[in-house]
């Protein structure tokens, strides 16, 4: 018997036909060229001659490929290797998806399992990005912080870590008249203060600061508006 | 007499009614490719032939369309086969083409007709 899927194959090979399509149709029209090949043994017909016949039903110039060249099953889009170079990333991208789709459609506890993983994974670097942001890259919300100092002072004879960071209010000003390096400054004396209102006395942490603090830290007050020129004293007593 | 629709008129005489010859054959029961060939030739006492060049990828259209149904089927000791049904689409397709070729079957008798009297 003559094998009649190598005389077929090669007539589809201009199509873009699935290869599922493909071995589909070649296994059709193979079975039809063996009917009438037996048809024509049956008949008195040599094997030669049968073959010849069989084979005559396909006329010059692949009209099989002609005629199956309009249909949608010969335009299959290309199979989707995995890893393989693509077009495109755009181009490719309704493919990839529905590819994800397929394959986590057929594996449902791997699905959970993957969909579960990227959560975490997401929601562990989303709260290490916000730990990186807040204390390395952008720990204080004023503008400028990144040029903001708070001093320390200490001994000639003592480590850089020791001394202190509280001044006195002559130091401050000292500070203010001698400085040549930094824009500005502030200063501040918190404390405890208790707060009335109309509903009675509340404890609140509260602080003196020297003017223009508001406009250091470039923060706007939530209430009320920040200290004017003329409400400053340009010798502050509280801090004499 | 039911009017002629010209343009499907003019789309059947382009096929030479292929279609209409393969849904009629398959409206009777299932067929297999080779089949429909043969009864082709068989019942046109040899006027018309399906080459299976032409043949396979009519019925591929065909069932594109959803006029028709291709199955495999397998029987035991027998190679598995793939069988064409006509679908209800295609049975609605088949009677408006019936009724196409009828109408322009009976224009043409008449106009002969007249001819020869």
């Amino acid at each position: 018997m003559p094998d009649w899927k190598a005389h077929v194959r090669p007539r589809l090979a201009t199509l873009r036909l699935s290869p599922s399509r493909e071995a589909e149709i070649v296994e059709e029209l193979s079975q039809h060229l063996d009917d009438r090949y037996r048809e024509l043994i049956a008949g008195g017909a040599s094997p030669d001659e049968a073959t010849k016949l069989a084979l005559g039903d396909f006329r010059d110039g692949n009209l099989l490929a002609q005629h199956m060249a309009p249909l949608r099953q010969a335009h299959a889009p290309s199979s989707i290797t995995p890893g393989s170079p693509g077009g495109h990333v755009f181009s490719n991208l309704w493919q990839d998806l529905r590819y994800a789709a397929r394959a986590l459609r057929k594996s449902p506890a791997f699905a959970a399992v993957a969909i579960a993983t990227l959560g975490l994974g997401i929601g562990a670097a989303t709260s290490i990005f916000s730990v990186i942001q807040n204390v390395l890259l952008a720990p204080f919300p004023e503008k400028g912080a990144e040029r903001m100092v708070f001093p320390r002072i200490h001994g000639a004879l003592q480590p850089q870590d020791r001394g202190r960071q509280m001044f006195t209010p002559a130091e401050v000003l000292g500070f203010a008249e001698n400085n040549h390096v930094f824009d500005g400054f502030a200063a501040a004396n918190g404390e405890l203060m208790l707060y009335q209102h109309g509903e009675g006395a509340e404890l609140l942490f509260g602080a003196d600061v020297t003017p223009g603090t508001f406009e250091f830290f470039g923060l706007p007050p939530l209430r009320g508006r920040v200290m004017q020129p003329a409400t400053t004293s340009p010798a502050p007593r509280r801090f004499s | 007499m039911a009017d002629i629709d010209t343009r499907a008129l003019d789309r059947e005489l382009k096929r030479g009614s292929a279609e209409l010859l393969i849904l009629s054959l398959l409206d009777a029961r299932p067929r297999h490719g080779y089949e429909l060939g043969k009864l082709i030739h068989t019942r046109s006492g040899g006027q018309l032939t399906f080459h299976i060049d032409s043949l396979y990828p009519l019925l591929y259209r065909l069932e594109e369309r959803e006029w028709i149904k291709g199955t495999w089927v397998e029987k035991p000791e027998e190679r598995r086969r793939r069988f064409y049904k006509v679908t209800a689409e295609g049975r609605r397709v088949l009677a408006q083409q019936k009724k196409t070729w009828e109408a322009f079957v009976e224009a043409v008798r008449r106009v002969t007709e007249d001819e020869h009297a």
